[in-house]
């Protein structure tokens, strides 16, 4: 089952691509999503890596700076959290807006994405 | 009754006079039921459908049309009952069902900002077998909206991608589910020609409706649905004469008029007034006894219009309706 899971055939490949494709040509057509997601986060990325106290390697800190401690950490979980929400954000909403519904007339693999 | 006996009995050369499918029956539905909690969807339901014939399921909203077609098309799991859609079970085998069976939904859509083009490239590349993307577009006449934002468009070209997305897969049975529900008169017009086209491709077609006018005129049999149960399943033309005997008189008199002197009448079974008019439901030779009712209490009538039996009317009378409710309804 799970082999079966894991070996894409052609087709599954080019529909699962252009799935991937037309959701990020969706996403780039409404940009507000992507702002908040990247945009504000880098921003304040910027303003407080301007603050030399975030850019001053410390001793308590193994001789490395707060910022080049944390921020690869916490990109980590910013992207899981984020990834995480926005995906049961869109599932709702593809099932309320009935792309779902259209969907599921379609031989698509039973996925957890089209799970009832 | 001995009439239409006799005018059901006349037979059409190319029209069987049982009931079912003329082909191959490329859907079997028998004993169909399905529940939500406690309300009854579907009660029993039961019918074949022949390899490329337009078969239409109609009943009012509620009536367990959709209910029907979705377990058809392995959505639901039916609670009991048989079904078998090209040799496949609908629920287990939904995955190569859906391969073969297109179907355009109700109240479905794709997302908002996206293309027409890009939709019908996505949808394609889900088939075994597609059909050419553009050659479809052409054919709807959707060709200068294939770069228009699915949310531009408008409710009759939405309608139409709906059609390229059931036919896109090149499907040997398309269902199609109140179709044309929300679209202006030529709109509709324009749809009812696509799918005869459609059929015309060796497609057979299950479509589901409640306009009468729309199964009078696309379908070669028509079930009936009431109340979860089919009410009756034949040609739309020979459901009207069957349901039909009574006939009616409309006219409008020149003076007010009693009801009594013509419910008086042996023939008469109903007197309606809409507005002006008055609409005379009766059998035999309704339009003399009316006329020369009239004539002899010294009224005249003008307009005098003899009605026919059409679906609708088979409609009402088999789903036990009152005649009030259809006013304003296509005729």
């Amino acid at each position: 089952m799970s082999t079966a899971a894991l070996t894409l055939t052609h087709r599954q490949r080019r529909a699962f691509g252009l799935l991937v494709a037309s959701e990020i040509k969706i996403a780039i057509r409404r940009p507000v999503g992507l702002i908040v997601a990247v945009g504000i986060p880098s921003a304040l990325l910027v303003i407080f890596g301007s603050l030399p106290a975030t850019t001053t390697p410390s001793e308590k800190l193994g001789g490395i700076s707060f910022f080049n401690l944390y921020v690869p950490t916490l990109l980590v979980f910013v992207m899981i959290a984020v990834g995480l929400m926005m995906l049961r954000a869109s599932c709702a909403g593809c099932r309320l807006r009935r792309y779902r519904r259209r969907g599921s007339w379609s031989p698509r693999r039973r996925s957890p994405q089209s799970w009832p | 009754m001995s009439t239409q006996q006799l005018i059901q009995a006349e037979p059409h050369p190319s029209v069987s006079l049982s009931n079912g499918p003329a082909a191959a029956p490329v859907i079997e539905v028998a004993h169909l039921r399905k529940q939500y909690g406690t309300t009854v969807a579907v009660d029993d339901v039961s019918f074949t459908v022949g390899a490329g014939e337009i078969f239409g399921i109609l009943g009012r909203n509620g009536a367990g049309k959709t209910t029907t077609v979705e377990c058809i098309t392995g959505l639901r799991t039916a609670d009991r009952g048989e079904i078998s859609v090209l040799g496949l079970d609908p629920r287990r085998d939904r995955h190569e069902l859906h391969e073969r069976v297109g179907a355009q939904l109700q109240e479905s859509a794709v997302p908002e900002l996206m293309r027409v083009g890009e939709a019908v490239e996505l949808y394609a590349s889900f088939y075994r077998n597609p059909a050419d993307g553009r050659e479809l577009i052409a054919t709807l006449g959707l060709e200068n909206a294939q770069y228009t934002y699915f949310k531009h468009l408008s409710g009759g070209q939405k309608q139409r991608l709906s059609i390229v997305l059931a036919l896109i897969g090149q499907p040997e049975i398309a269902v199609l589910d109140e179709l044309t529900t929300g679209l202006d008169p030529e709109a509709r017009r324009d749809t009812w020609r696509l799918i005869e086209g459609v059929r015309a491709r060796g497609v057979t077609i299950v479509l589901v409706t409640h306009f009468m006018e729309e199964a009078e005129r696309l379908c070669d049999r028509v079930a009936l649905i009431d109340h979860g149960r089919v009410a009756a399943l034949d040609r739309p033309g020979a459901l009207a004469i069957a349901a039909t005997t009574s006939k009616r008189v409309r006219f409008t008199p020149t003076e007010s008029l009693p009801d009594e002197l013509l419910t008086a009448l042996p023939e008469v079974s109903a007197v309606e007034h809409r507005g002006p008019e008055v609409v005379v439901a009766g059998s035999g030779d309704l339009v003399t006894a009316v006329v020369l009712a009239l004539h002899g209490a010294g009224i005249h009538a003008e307009d005098v219009q003899t009605e026919t039996a059409n679906l609708e009317d088979a409609f009402l009378a088999l789903t036990d309706e009152t005649p009030h409710e259809t006013n304003g309804a296509t005729r």
